[in-house]
Order: C-alpha cells, then structure tokens, then sequence
C-alpha cells in the first residue's frame, strides 16, 4: 500500500534517520520517501496504516491526524441540533400540560368559583399537583440536575434559580394541597401552574437563543464552506482528483474557470481574473499572470491556469484567517470587565434576595401567598445568562461579519481600542500609496517630441533594475512606444545610466548625474520647482552631451485614499502622514489626499519613537481616551505598529497573519480601514446597549419581582411573567448582536473637486 | 412575634449566612498537573455544575493537555472558554474534548463556560 502521513515532529535529518530506521524495523522491504521541508513521510509497505501510524508514535514522531490539520474550535454542528430538538420536545410536554394544569389552577384566581368548588378543591389540587409533577421531572430535569450538579461544586448558576424557583413553588402547593390544614387561612392558592409554566417558557428560550446563537458563529463557518472540496492535481504527468487535505506543498494544481483555488500558490502557467473577496472582501476581480500569487477559496472566473501550491492545510490564508476570527472571538473586551466581577457574584445575591423578600412579606405582608410569590418570582426574572452573553456574543458577531469584509481583528482589546481612536498615523508608502513609482510628466525641450524622449529614456533605461528606471521603461510600454535594445548600457549607481542608443550617446538619471557630466540644467529650474511641489521626482535626459528634456516619476496614491481620509476625518479623527521623504514631497502627497499635519524625514528606525511622542502629545491633552493608531505594512512598520495603541498593518497577498498588527487589512486598501473603526465602533455601542440592557433588566426586575413596588402601587409581578421575561431578555441581548450581521458601513464621502 | 415567626426569621436569615459562606467564601482545593512520558502535562477534568478540579497548578512553559469531559445535560456547561488562549470549544455530552495551550508566563490563567458562570483556574508556576 501507498501513504503519505503528515509527521509535525521531522525537523532534522537525525529525524528522519530515526524515521526511516522505525520503518523499516516494521517492513525491511518497506520504501521510504522523507520530505523534511513539508515534515511529510512517504511510504510504500505492506503494513497497514493503523501499524504504521503505531510504530512512528513509539519511535517518537506521532502521526498528524489529516482532520486535525486545520484546527477549527467550536464550530456547532449535529450536537447542537440535537440538543436543540430536544429541548423543544420538552418544552412541547410543559406546554401541553399546562393547559390542563392552568384549567386545574382558574379556581384559585377565581374566588367565587372556588367557592362554589370547595368540596372538590382537595382532589383538584392533588389532580393538578400529580399532572404537574412529570414536567418537573422530565422537562425541568435538566435543570434540577445542572443545580444539583453546580451546587455540588459551590457554584451557582442559572439552573440553580429556575430550580429553587420552581421547585419551591410546586413543594409549596403540593403540601398545601395534601394538608391544608397546617397553613393559616388566608394562605389559600397554589402554584402548580407558575412551575409547569415558568419550565416552558425558560426551555422555549433555551431553544430559540442556541438558534440564535448558531447564527452568531456562522462567520466561521460561512468562510469554511467557501473552501474548495477537491484539488485538480498534476503528478507525473497524471491529473488526479485529490481531496484538499492530501495536496503538499510543491504539487502543480490546474484550475478550470468556474472553479475554486484549493489553496494558496504562484501560477505558473495561464492568465485569470480571480474573485478574492471571500479573503480580502474586494469583490472586483483581479487579474493574475504567471509569477502572480492566488489565494486559495478565491474563485477563478475566466481563464484556466495551472499553480505551485506554497502554503496547505493550516497554512493557508483562508485557515489562518479562521484560527484568527475564532481567537478573537473567544478573548474579552475591557469593558466587559465588571460583568465578569458581578457575574461570579450574581446568583447567590439572587438568592439572597429572594431569601430575604420572602422574610419581609412574611413578616409584615398580607399572607403567606405572597411573600412565596415573591420569593419565587426573584429566583425566575433574574437572568444571569444575559450578562453573561452580552459582550461574547457581540464581539462574535462584529469580529466575525469584520473578517467577512477582509478586516482582521486579533482580539477584543483591539476592537475597543479602535473604537475610541483620536488620530491615525498613515505611513505615506504602501499605505497611502501604493509603494511603486509611475511614469507622470514627459517634458522635453523644444527639438524633441513626447514620444521620442521618452522612447529615447526608456530605451536607455530598459536593462536597469532601478524601480525609477522600470517605471519609465512601463510607461512608455503603456504608450505603445516601440522599444528596441540599446548597443550599450551602463549603469551608474547612484545617479542614472548611460546607453547608446540608435548611435547617439544618452545619459539618464538625477541632478547629479547632469551635474557630474557637465550638462546644464537652468533651462529646467522652473519645472524642477514645479515637480516637486507636486511630489515627483524629475529624472533628466541628455543626449550627446546637451540636455533633451525631463521626464517625471512619482509614487501614485491609491485609489480610495482620498475619499476614505476625507471619511476618518470626518468621523473626528485626526490623520497625520509619516514619510521618510523630504518636506517638500511629503507636503505635496499630503495636500493631494488632504492630510495638513505631516511628519517628513522621519527614519524608519525612528518610527516607532514618533509614535510614543504622539501618544504623550496626546496624553498631555488631559482626561478622556487619546488613543494613536497606525497604519503600515507590517514588516518596515512592525515597532511603530507595536508601539500604536492599535497597530493597523496592510496586508499583502496570502499573509494574513501579521504579528505585530491588531488589526490586518487583507485587501490592503484604506476603504477596508474605514471599516475596521466604524465596526469596531458599531460593535461596540451593540456591547453598551447589551450590557446596558442586562444591566437594567436586572436591576429594575428583580426590586419589581420582590414587591418593591407594592406598597406604593399596589402591584406585584407574576411569577409567569416573570419566567416569561427571563427568557426573553437572554434572546433579546442575542438577537441584538446578531443585529451587527446586517451592519454595512458608509458608502466613502465623495469628494467635492 | 409568635415562635414560628422567630423560628422562620431565624432560619432565613441563617440561610443567607450559610449561602455566603457556602458560595463565596469556600475555597476548592487545587490539583498539580503530572506530566506524561513525552512532556505533556495533563488532567482530565470532569464538568458537571463546576469543574472537577477546578484549579490547576502547572508548570510554565510546558505543553499543558486538558481533559474536559461534560457529564450533565444542563445548558450552563456546554461551552468551555480560554479567554487567555484564545480557545473556545462547544463540549458534547459524555464526550472527552482535549484541549492544549501552553502558559509562557507564570500566573493565573482562568477559564470558564460560555456564559461566564463557572470558572475555573489554570495556575502557571
């Protein structure tokens, strides 16, 4: 038989020694392939799997398991479905019985009909308590359990009070009914109906919130099943249907148009446009060539192309992104921290409470009756499960529906620092622009045309490597210039090149490449002038000896910049560009995308200096939040974007997992920033109205429930409703996270020219 | 105030003293990680109304492998979460999920279900 197992623990040649010696003890005849780099064994042998997989684990190098590859935590699937059907099937049963049960109970809110009953009070009453009893045991098991359970441990939950609660209101009644005697008169009324009831509703909630909830962690899932199944492989020539977790690193992968990538590579051959959104939340297409990256899960929509795979399994974009999500969803958020103190106090206060109501009723009330309404109607409207839920269950849901728009954030500290910054710090290249010089001004002096300059300059510049060089030679291609080889070519590091060109000898390059060569450049004073103060840079041609003309390069912005500046600013956020240019330029680029304060000359290696000076630039304003975020490419920018309250890195193809970022921009664009804060914000207002609402639930339910109210209105809460809005308020803080799945942020301002 | 109200005033308000104490002021014990032949230390953890143990003492810098098994139907425990490693796992009903973190630090490192009722501590030393 033929495998191929995944070993993680093949690090070293040593390692694969012992590997192959393992094997072989177990088939001499056995043929062994070790792929260190991919930790990767194959092998031909007569022994089966289970024996294979047996000896490597003895000699010390544990198989990994193909599904436990991509690790993808809580992700609720048959489990939950189960649970949910049979929490409904329960809450059918209470709410069935609870009709005759309430039919049972109508004489004690009646009096005159209880009057008129009285000789079949006793056996109602015990009809009604034997009815009853089958909910509590088997809708309300759980719960009489899970209390039992926790109380066990010195804990308390929410279990705990539906227990108490509905126990003590059925034990209460069921002695009533078999004794009246031993109470005092005016204690009369029972409660079956408020147990039955109280069990219904709560399960009913129980069901509709882990519906509710299933939705919330749909992100996850949604990204999951944008994964291809299969991959079109290429081995020895033999095209092979492969499921995705046996394709290695290094194997040729064909994709058809309609279909999707498998996972992350180069093409090698064939040209596309691929539709990346799943991963960078950029829904134009993107056109891809040989040498290109492609992410795997994006769609491939026109031509078929064939890739080297570079990154599997857990490795690839898509699954480092889901590892991500999944992560930040489980951390807190800051301002869920006095929930969480409160939280571990919560029940047992409950019951105290309740404890205590009760003894105030009983001692200065109107019966008996009422300090147990009381009582029981404390344990069943106090709902721990809606603080509890309040922040999780928002912060899942923006950081899910913030990957789905190719906004990555690591955790829930990021989130609420970037809801409350004050100023972003934009680095200018690669962030604002996009890092390559362009091809801008063409301006030659008189006896030349534009295109014979620039056919000129770029002929002569055609085998430099310099990006300047590069961008010359791509823009007069853009022109259709026809461009053919220079007799000679040299380059001059520092300052241009020199090539002869149709028999004429060209200098291009700086100042002071003319300078060195003795050219005159007064004739171009004013242009220099004006080039600058529009941020590009002038690279100058001679020909035989005498000046030909400028041409001008400059770094482009990107195409949302503008317009998405223009929305931080006007969300109240001050932006600053930090450049290592000179003023002039940097001043140049600022004033296009409409930045006024601009940090010029700044060294890389004092990037990250600048942005402490800020933060106590900030910090010296007073009181209140003044938080600096930062924007740059991850890699240059990492201590900058370490030091920034929120670190934002632009991301670049398949690595999406920027360690020093908390917050990864995969589509690399300022529009997806945008969105990063107004999400972070919009989730974390959905967090204020959730614990907001937790908060005054119980705060204002359980005084109501205890009869507060009473002696100045004379009213006191039924404990069925009280049960009922229990309930309710855990689905309401749910349904108001998953809320945020429809949030769509601001179309950009538009920018008035 | 006849003798029962004394009696029942008498037990309510040694209730609530009983519930403080029972509930706030009991501390569980704690149990020491061993570790396994390959360097792995682990505890299986039994989750019902709590966890049993519910602390954890292990040493920093070590693979830790934890071994939560759910033996109740409750909705309560059915999510266990480590806000610190970023981990969240739904546990089924008498099944055994492992999970693995490794604490770089020493500290306290808590954990608890998803409704952030029970909790239980992982203690890096």
């Amino acid at each position: 038989m033929n495998y191929e197992v995944s070993v993680p623990g093949l690090h070293c040649d040593g390692c694969a020694q012992a590997v192959t010696t393992a094997i072989q003890t177990l088939d001499p005849k056995a043929q062994i392939e070790v792929d260190l780099p991919v930790k990767k064994i194959r092998v031909i042998t007569q022994a089966t799997e289970s024996e294979l997989h047996t000896t490597l684990a003895k000699a010390g190098y544990p198989v990994q398991d193909a599904a436990a590859a991509v690790p993808i935590p809580s992700i609720k699937l048959s489990p939950e479905d189960r649970t949910y059907q049979d929490t409904m099937r329960k809450f059918w049963f209470a709410a069935i019985i609870a009709v005759p049960v309430l039919l049972l109970s109508l004489p004690d809110y009646f009096p005159t009909l209880r009057d008129s009953l009285m000789d079949w009070h006793s056996t109602l009453s015990i009809g009604a308590a034997l009815l009853s009893l089958p909910v509590l045991v088997w809708s309300g098991g759980s719960f009489f359990m899970g209390a039992w359970n926790s109380f066990r441990n010195h804990n308390a939950t929410m279990d705990t009070l539906v227990a108490i609660g509905t126990g003590a209101a059925w034990l209460y009644s069921a002695v009533y009914a078999v004794a009246p005697g031993i109470f005092p008169n005016e204690a009369a009324g029972m409660f079956f109906d408020v147990a039955v009831l109280v069990i219904a509703l709560v399960l009913l909630g129980q069901a509709l919130e882990s519906r509710a909830r299933g939705q919330s962690s749909e992100a996850i899932q949604k990204l999951l099943e944008l994964q291809a199944k299969t991959a079109r492989v290429i081995r020895n020539d033999q095209e092979l249907d492969l499921p995705l977790e046996q394709v290695v690193v290094g194997d040729t992968v064909l994709v058809r148009p309609g279909e999707k990538v498998p996972v992350d590579g180069v093409i090698l051959t064939g040209e596309s446009a691929l539709d990346e959104s799943v991963v960078t939340g950029e829904s134009i297409p993107m056109d891809k060539k040989p040498g290109d990256t492609v992410i795997g899960a994006s769609l491939n929509k026109t031509g078929a192309f064939t890739f080297r795979a570079t990154k599997v399994g857990k490795d690839t974009a898509l699954a480092q992104i889901v590892q991500m999500v999944a992560q930040a969803q489980t951390s807190k958020a800051p301002i869920g921290k006095l929930v969480d103190v409160v939280s571990g106090y919560f029940v047992p206060a409950v019951v105290i409470v309740s404890v205590l109501a009760f003894l105030v009723w009983f001692n200065f009330g109107p019966s008996l009756n009422f300090a147990v309404v009381a009582m029981v109607t404390v344990l069943v409207i106090a709902c721990p499960c809606a603080l509890g839920l309040a922040t999780p269950m928002s912060l899942m849901v923006g950081v899910g529906k913030a990957a789905q728009n190719g906004v990555l954030i690591r955790n829930g500290v990021a989130l609420e620092n970037a809801s409350h910054l004050k100023v972003l710090v934009l680095d200018k290249t690669g962030t604002i622009t996009k890092g390559q010089p362009a091809l801008t001004d063409v301006l030659p002096l008189a006896e030349y045309s534009e295109a014979a300059l620039l056919t000129l300059a770029a002929i002569a510049d055609r085998r430099s490597e310099h990006p300047l060089a590069q961008a010359i030679v791509q823009g007069a291609v853009a022109r259709n210039l026809i461009l053919t080889e220079p007799q000679a070519f040299k380059a001059i590091p520092g300052q241009g090149v020199e090539a002869t060109v149709e028999q004429k000898t060209v200098f291009v390059g700086n100042a002071k490449l003319m300078t060195a060569q003795g050219i005159d450049l007064t004739a171009f004073s004013t242009a220099i002038d004006q080039l600058a103060d529009q941020g590009k840079t002038p690279m100058f041609v001679a020909v035989e000896g005498k000046a030909a003309g400028v041409i001008a390069v400059a770094d482009t912005i990107k195409a949302d910049a503008v317009m998405a500046i223009r929305t931080l600013q006007q969300m109240g956020i001050e932006v600053i560009m930090m450049t290592g240019d000179n003023q002039r330029t940097a001043q140049a680029i600022a004033r296009q995308v409409g930045i006024t304060r601009v940090l010029a000359e700044v060294q890389p290696a004092d990037k990250a200096q600048m942005v402490e000076r800020l933060q106590q630039e900030q910090k010296a304003k007073g009181k209140g939040k003044h938080l600096i975020g930062m924007v740059g490419d991850g890699i240059n920018d990492a201590p900058a974007l370490a030091q920034a309250d929120v670190g934002f890195a632009m991301g670049t193809g398949t690595d999406v997992a920027i360690e020093a970022a908390d917050v990864t921009l995969v589509g690399g664009n300022l529009r997806a920033l945008v969105y990063a804060i107004e999400i972070s914000k919009a989730t974390l207002n959905n967090i204020r109205q959730n614990l907001f609402g937790a908060f005054i639930y119980n705060a204002l339910g359980i005084p109501f429930a205890a009869g507060v109210f009473y002696p100045l209105f004379g009213i006191l809460l039924s404990p069925i409703i009280a049960g009922g809005a229990m309930a309710l308020s855990s689905i309401t803080v749910v349904t108001n996270a998953n809320r945020l799945r429809s949030f769509a942020a601001q179309p950009l301002t538009e920018v008035k020219s | 105030m006849n003798t029962l109200q004394l009696i029942i005033n008498g037990l309510g308000l040694t209730f609530i003293l009983w519930i403080i104490w029972y509930f706030w002021l009991w501390k569980g014990e704690s149990v020491e990680a061993k570790a396994t032949q390959t360097g792995i230390q682990e505890v299986d953890i039994t989750v019902q109304g709590g966890y049993r143990p519910a602390e954890i003492v292990v040493k920093v810098g070590q693979r830790v492998r934890l071994n939560f098994t759910r033996r109740e139907s409750s909705a309560c425990s059915e999510e266990i979460v480590f806000p610190d490693f970023g981990l969240r796992s739904h546990l089924p009903q008498n099944e055994t999920i492992s999970l693995e973190m490794t604490p770089s630090k020493p500290g306290e490192y808590e954990f608890v279900c998803g409704m952030n009722m029970l909790r239980g501590k992982l203690i890096a030393q």
